[in-house]
């Protein structure tokens, strides 16, 4: 019989593929029931894939001796592990109905294509070997984990705007006005703009024990992607300071306008525009939606493209 | 009264204090025509512009990572049209460049305009009365029959608990509170901003003062930083303002490690280095460099950048050191063939190195020695090889009577030479720009709380007993509305359970 402890590297992440796609068929399930022990065996089976998938990374770090992040495979493990985690504290606090099926869809796309790519593991390069690459390189990948997650978000939103109940409501920016946040105020937690504390508790408890849920506005899909991108514009900032430090100490400059850094840095321009546009408050929830998804598609160049390219300094990453 | 809202509750424009133009002093004046620059239209055009910029130059191949033949066959006759428009060294070209100053200025400008009013929402501490936060569009209420010191009292510690500085009035009037969580988030963009600010200055800086060298050295070479053959000051000319110190690094040796069970894969490169003062003659610093591990002193820097194989071989011929060139052929083999001993010997030490195919030159699997003599291999018979010998690295042996000892192949060292007294200032922009995006996604949470006593019945208490208080919350937030609005559930359901008459203490309604 076979132990946990005879279980490799490889076994733990088809078990976690395993777990993905029965929370998968869970969260499927909860859009249409509201049942909290549905939401609970969903949001388990997810944290049990983390489970498997930190587990086979940290074998494979024993087996390689170094913390296992220097191909193609190990950084979509962990940008998948990234992603998991940020998701399941998401769902833990907020509890969005629609979410969790299409986050479970994109993990198991990226973990299942992840294990379509040579999983050999190679002595570091020279270049590679440095305390850095053990910080720069989680912190970028956790951005892109938060941008993954703002991606979904924004398209979850623009169907409920082009298509779903919302479609006729006037959609706005919750920082582009101050209607915005009252209606998402409103939306979220049951509150009139004025009202009496007792009535509202009241209110509040009968809706509970009769298990009604609002609908989810598409705006509160507007606040979640504007959150992701405001964890995610930092670290990736923090992350390319850390890769510029890298950069400093192994070849002698902080940029050296790589295809890497450059497309890392139209990523980091795009989201400072989504930034910024939410901040000048003239512009539409849609129109932000959409500037998300183009800095998405342009975090995507920086991620795959450049790495199918094989140019420059970041070649290491290549795939294949 | 009740249209006398404070600015507190409802928010003020940032910057939007209006001056009367006839009264605007010359600073004014000059901050007024600035306007433009410091407008967030312009930001949000030029971070457009930077990106597309940036992203041409990704697609578009670009002189020194491509060569310039394949950019000439790839583009055509479109090639003088697009070098003229700098497409093909985006990063320096005339449009780029302005692109940045402009973007410059416009963070200057900008970050000015919104420092002071993110400082004030930041450290004001306004209090607001029940008259204003009724009138506010998010606030709610609570009657309760208890003591008003108590009640104060737990509403305070209410909000100490959920982590809120508290404030209360301390003037006369209808008690009221403030609390505010995270306010220095407020200042976040202006702290980045400022960073982004000092990092581009720190750049420029760098520009006038700094320079990089490289140098191509074996070991046992010593130069000065002033013989390098590849020095490249960052400016030309007369704009460039640096100086090249006086120093000298000496190569005491060079080593390619490999991996043990790879022999194949190099696992890093050992360079040992001694930087002197050319003057003093006085040793500076002396380090094993390798990649990610430069030799630092002052604000110059010595890099393990490249290798490359000179052809050479360190060998030991009766006890002494020699260089020994690869400098022949036989039968279409690089091999080296060395005189040694007495000229009228003609007797010469022949070694065929053996390298290893993936890094030729670099590592020298072993060598053949042999010796030659009067136009033949001493010891070569018809159908029988010569006397040789087989010697990897570090074996030393005899043949004929001679000492022969294989050392390693001699391998060049490329270090890169670096001035940059800009670095102390990068590093502090760094610092600064990462702790003002942190700062960034905290969220300021505020909320006003103000009691009506008994006395003065509100409107929504008519028709009640006049013996209970009302409380009136007001909250606001700039972003994370969902969280904010989870944090204000529990807080209700606290504040309610707090208010609630305790009848088993003897608290009666």
């Amino acid at each position: 019989m076979t132990t946990f402890l005879e279980i490799n590297e490889m076994q733990w992440v088809h078990l976690g593929v395993l777990l993905l796609i029965g929370s998968l068929f869970l969260y499927v399930l909860r859009t249409l029931n509201t049942s909290k022990g549905l939401w609970y065996t969903a949001w388990s089976l997810l944290a049990g894939t983390v489970a498997c998938l930190v587990i086979s990374i940290t074998l494979r770090s024993v087996e390689a001796e170094y913390f296992a992040l220097s191909n193609m495979y190990e950084s979509l493990m962990v940008l998948s592990i990234g992603m998991m985690m940020a998701f399941l504290a998401l769902d833990r606090w907020f509890g969005l109905r629609g979410l969790g099926w299409p986050v479970c869809l994109a993990l198991l796309v990226s973990v299942g294509y992840a294990t379509t790519l040579p999983t050999d593991i190679h002595p570091l390069q020279a270049a590679l070997q440095s305390y850095w690459r053990s910080i720069h390189v989680p912190v970028i990948l956790l951005s892109y984990s938060m941008f993954t997650l703002s991606f979904i978000s924004s398209i979850i939103y623009l169907v409920k705007a082009y298509w779903g109940v919302d479609k006729h409501q006037p959609l706005v920016s919750v920082s582009g006005g101050r209607m915005g946040g009252d209606m998402l105020t409103q939306s979220l937690s049951h509150q009139v703009f004025s009202h009496d504390l007792e009535a509202d508790l009241k209110q509040r408890a009968e809706q509970q024990q009769s298990a009604i849920t609002l609908a989810e506005s598409a705006n509160i899909y507007d606040e979640i992607t504007y959150r992701c991108i405001s964890i995610g514009f930092p670290l990736l900032a923090i992350g390319i300071i850390l890769g510029g430090l890298w950069a400093n100490e192994a070849w002698g400059n902080y940029w050296s306008w790589d295809p890497k850094e450059s497309m890392s840095l139209v990523t980091l321009l795009a989201y400072g525009i989504y930034l910024h546009l939410r901040v000048n408050g003239e512009h539409s929830a849609k129109t932000l939606a959409w500037v998300s998804v183009g800095g998405y598609i342009m975090m995507l160049i920086t991620y795959f493209g450049v790495n199918l390219m094989g140019l420059g300094l970041h070649s290491y990453g290549k795939i294949g | 009264m009740v249209n006398a809202v404070s600015p507190g509750i409802l928010g003020s424009s940032p910057g939007a204090s209006k001056i009367n133009p006839t009264s605007r002093t010359f600073p004014e004046q000059v901050w007024g025509w600035l306007a433009c620059f410091r407008s967030v239209h312009l930001a949000i055009t030029l971070l457009t512009l930077l990106m597309l910029g940036v992203f041409a130059g990704v697609m578009i191949p670009q002189e020194g990572l491509v060569e310039l033949a394949d950019i000439k066959t790839q583009f055509g006759e479109n090639y003088r049209v697009m070098k003229a428009m700098g497409l093909f060294n985006v990063y320096s070209s005339y449009w780029f460049l302005t692109l940045e100053v402009l973007f410059f200025f416009n963070l200057l400008f900008g970050s000015f305009q919104w420092l002071r009013p993110a400082f004030l929402a930041a450290v004001r501490k306004e209090f607001s009365g029940p008259e204003h936060i009724r009138v506010s569009p998010r606030h709610f209420w609570v009657r309760s029959c208890q003591p008003a010191g108590d009640l104060c009292e737990s509403i305070q510690q209410i909000f100490k608990k959920k982590g809120y500085r508290v404030w209360v009035s301390s003037k006369s009037g209808p008690w009221r509170l403030y609390a505010s969580k995270a306010s220095f988030s407020r200042l976040g963009p202006a702290v980045a901003h400022f960073g982004i600010l000092c990092l581009l200055l720190a750049s420029v800086y760098g520009a006038f003062t700094g320079f990089t060298a490289q140098k191509l050295a074996v070991p046992g070479e010593t130069f000065s930083f002033s013989a390098v053959d590849r020095m490249m000051p960052k400016m030309d000319p007369p704009f460039w303002q640096g100086t090249i110190p006086d120093w000298q690094v000496t190569v005491q040796d060079f080593n390619v490690d490999f991996y043990e069970d790879r022999p194949e894969t190099v696992r890093q490169y050992f360079a040992d280095l001694e930087l002197t003062n050319n003057r003093e003659q006085t040793l500076l610093a002396q380090k094993q460099i390798s990649v990610n591990h430069p030799l630092s002193h002052g604000d110059v820097t010595i890099y393990q950048a490249s290798f490359a194989p000179t052809g050479k071989l360190f060998m030991m011929i009766n006890g002494e050191r020699k260089t020994v060139e690869v400098n022949t052929n036989f039968q279409d083999r690089p091999i080296s063939m060395t005189p040694i001993g007495q000229p009228e010997d003609a007797l010469s030490l022949v070694v065929f190195p053996f390298f290893v195919k993936q890094d030729p030159g670099v590592k020298a699997n072993h060598v053949r020695v042999f010796l030659h003599q009067g136009g033949s291999f001493v010891g070569a018979s018809q159908g029988k090889m010569p006397q040789n010998l087989k010697l990897f690295e570090g074996e030393t042996k005899t043949l004929n009577g001679i000492q022969v000892g294989f050392i390693k192949p001699e391998v060049a060292t490329g270090l890169l030479i670096k001035k940059s007294p800009e670095t102390l200032w990068i590093y502090l922009a760094f610092a600064i720009i990462c702790i003002g995006t942190v700062m960034c996604f905290f969220s300021q949470r505020q909320i006003w709380v103000a009691l009506e006593p008994p006395s003065e019945p509100s409107d929504f208490a008519k028709g009640e007993s006049t013996a209970s208080h009302t409380l009136y919350f007001h909250w606001k937030t700039n972003k994370a509305h969902l969280s904010f609005n989870k944090e204000l559930d529990a807080l209700k359901q606290t504040i309610y359970e707090c208010v609630q008459p305790k009848t088993e203490q003897g608290v009666t309604p």
